[in-house]
């Protein structure tokens, strides 16, 4: 006898699993368009879904229907960044009664519906650099000459500062390359008078290797001063990838001047999967063993400017980079060390501090407090077990402490940080007695602390920056890493960074660019971009 | 190398997937890197003379040698000896990498030395035969 059975009735379960609902952009409009006027780019439904063991960013377009692009490696670390969140600062928006949707709003600056103030002011303030890497997101290069005078990015800082109630956490000067600004020793300068708590110097290092005048005038200001030094691996042919030249010699100068001037400096890696991916661990303990170096910033590459080709469906990401970190460092940084960064959105930054215990250990900060109190400290969770050790008006300033370490605006250079570390050692007893006395008798003993904190503490920050593949506009809201931008109506504001380098007419509000277009390096009326003509010589 | 959406999705766009990216197992750990490529990048028009980059003095070597073909070597000699000059400014000025196709700086003052070297010496061996 033969069985039929019935088919099914109902619907089956879904083969992914839906993680979060998000608004994005189609990627393939993009590229048919990249200079599309911003009131005509869609803001499309989507969600993050997990399936196969990762995460993968599904959006509906009219045009093009279901758009799939790959957006995180590892659901479960994507998980547990998710936990830290934290409340963020209010913001002024630049232009009131701004309530165009996202990226249009930004053509006016911070819109009203934006959710975040500016943690880091980003100042392109040249569009010329002495390499000319395949990778960019600036696409900055030797041929560009965009200059921007010293009175505007004076002005746009000044009008800032204005919006964020008179006090800037961090400026950073970026380009192009910076120190190639003819006037870049005089802002140095200026900013040193105006109420900017920290310059942050993004650069290759070139001239930092060589120039001594540079580098005494990074020195000169070094209590405000931080470099961000670009520093992708150790290989020979990591360097001729993203940079198309054999650095290595430079940067290993330049990383010892800094160094020995007492320079804090951040390497800035450059990380892009198969290329030096597996270089992780190398960089981190290059940060480790060197003094100064406060610590390192990987960024996986992203598609915006200049980029190499990066793979849609698969290509190195936020947690990728955690994941890797446990078994190239051999344990000693691994991805639960870290947090995300509770002030922006958790997947736009994730944060750990490492500190070389009196035993000579690194451990961090996190392992050393414990996830769970950790979270209680910062009010991300209600207090479950009775903290009787810690008074409430304490419980308030180690809270304060520990928001300022885990945010956008904390680096090792920052003047309040030995405060912040006392607050934290002091009551939740880390048992770096040395540190914590020199970190408590520090009046008066600045240079040692430095040189400790320089030693013996390094910061270490995975920076996935969205290009249309990844983006979403929860992340661009709630983002605080702001560039310095220009109206139409000529008026001083600022944007999210990877809406101004994703979308071209937002692009063209940088200063640098503006500067560009006035010095004629750029046509006025720009195109979608041209393959460059490599000259036969 | 992964090149379209998990199936658990459905019908989805087929996206661009790059050629010659570099070849990937496991969780990031490295096979076979890849030689690196000298691409054209996309950029904006490269229309304007850099200050750093004298590229054009490696174009009148290069257009010397060739006119060595049907005349004396000295075009090379004075060309070459310019561009050596030039490329050594821009190095001393920051300049790592050249437009040049043989890109290190290093490797273009080399070669325009030798072309400037071989150029006089061939321009004094005929004069002095």
């Amino acid at each position: 006898m033969t069985v039929i059975s019935d088919p099914p009735v109902g619907m089956p379960l879904r083969p992914d699993r839906v993680l979060r609902y998000v608004t994005a952009f189609c990627p393939v409009c993009h590229d048919e368009a990249p200079d599309r006027p911003l009131d005509e780019v869609r803001r499309l439904s989507g969600y993050l879904a997990e399936t196969e063991g990762e995460v993968w960013l599904v959006r509906g377009c009219p045009d093009h229907g279901k758009v799939v692009t790959h957006y995180d490696e590892d659901p479960e670390i994507l998980e547990y960044l998710e936990q830290w969140t934290a409340p963020t600062k209010a913001h002024a928006p630049d232009t009131f009664g701004n309530y165009d949707p996202v990226p249009l709003a930004y053509l006016r600056g911070l819109g009203e519906m934006q959710t975040q103030h500016t943690c880091i002011l980003l100042e392109d303030i040249t569009q010329s650099c002495n390499l000319r890497c395949p990778t960019c997101f600036a696409d900055s290069s030797p041929d560009l000459k965009g200059v921007v005078p010293y009175e505007e990015i004076l002005g746009n800082i000044d009008q800032r500062l204005d919006r964020e109630n008179g006090r800037l956490d961090v400026v950073m000067l970026s380009g192009g390359e910076p120190t190639l600004h003819p006037r870049f020793h005089d802002l140095l300068d200026a900013l040193r008078d105006r109420n900017v708590v920290r310059v942050l110097v993004n650069s290759n290092g070139v001239l930092l290797a060589r120039d001594d005048a540079l580098l005494a005038a990074l020195e000169r200001n070094r209590s405000q001063v931080e470099v961000y030094l670009q520093f992708d691996g150790l290989r020979k042919e990591t360097s001729l990838h993203h940079r198309k030249a054999d650095l290595r010699s430079i940067k290993q100068r330049a990383l010892q001047r800094l160094s020995a001037a007492g320079i804090f400096t951040t390497l800035t890696m450059t990380a892009a999967l198969g290329v030096n991916d597996d270089e992780i661990g190398d960089v981190i303990q290059v940060a480790l063993d060197t003094p100064y170096v406060g610590g390192v910033s990987i960024q996986p590459q992203f598609g915006s400017g200049r980029s190499t080709p990066i793979n849609p469906y698969q290509r190195l990401t936020h947690t990728g980079v955690l994941k890797r970190m446990g078994p190239q460092t051999n344990g000693v940084v691994s991805w639960r060390d870290m947090t995300a960064l509770p002030c922006s959105h958790p997947h736009c930054c994730s944060v750990g501090y490492m500190v070389k215990t009196d035993a000579g250990e690194w451990r961090s900060m996190v392992s050393m407090i414990g996830h769970d109190r950790l979270k209680e400290h910062l009010g991300l969770v209600a207090n479950r077990i009775a903290d009787h050790e810690i008074p409430d008006e304490l419980r308030v300033v180690v809270q304060e402490s520990l928001l300022g370490l885990l945010s956008e605006q904390s680096s090792l250079s920052h003047p309040d940080v030995s405060d912040l570390i006392r607050n934290i050692c002091e009551t939740c007893d880390l048992g770096i007695s040395s540190l914590l006395k020199l970190a408590g008798s520090a009046v008066g003993r600045q240079e040692q602390l430095r040189a400790t904190i320089g030693e013996r503490i390094k910061r270490i920050t995975v920076k996935p920056f969205m290009d249309m593949n990844t983006m979403i506009e929860e992340r661009l809201v709630q983002c605080c890493v702001h560039v310095g931008t220009r109206s139409q109506a000529d008026m001083d504001q600022c944007a999210p960074f990877c809406a101004v380098q994703a979308w071209a007419p937002l692009g063209r509000t940088k200063l640098s660019e503006v500067a560009g277009r006035r010095a004629g390096s750029v046509p006025l009326t720009l195109q979608p971009t041209q393959p460059e003509v490599e000259v036969p010589t | 190398m992964r090149d379209r959406a998990p199936a658990a999705f459905g019908e989805a766009a087929q996206l661009h997937v790059p050629e010659g990216l570099p070849a990937v197992a496991g969780p990031g750990r490295q096979v076979d890197p890849a030689p690196p490529t000298a691409t054209a990048t996309p950029s904006r028009t490269a229309s304007h003379m850099a200050e750093y980059d004298p590229l054009r003095l490696c174009i009148y070597t290069t257009i010397g040698l060739i006119a060595w073909l049907i005349t004396p070597p000295l075009t090379v000699a004075v060309f070459g000896s310019i561009g050596v000059i030039g490329y050594w400014r821009a190095r001393r000025r920051g300049l790592v990498a050249s437009r040049c196709l043989l890109g290190d700086t290093r490797l273009v003052i080399a070669y325009l030395a030798v072309a400037a070297l071989a150029g006089g010496a061939w321009t004094v061996w005929s004069l002095v035969r």
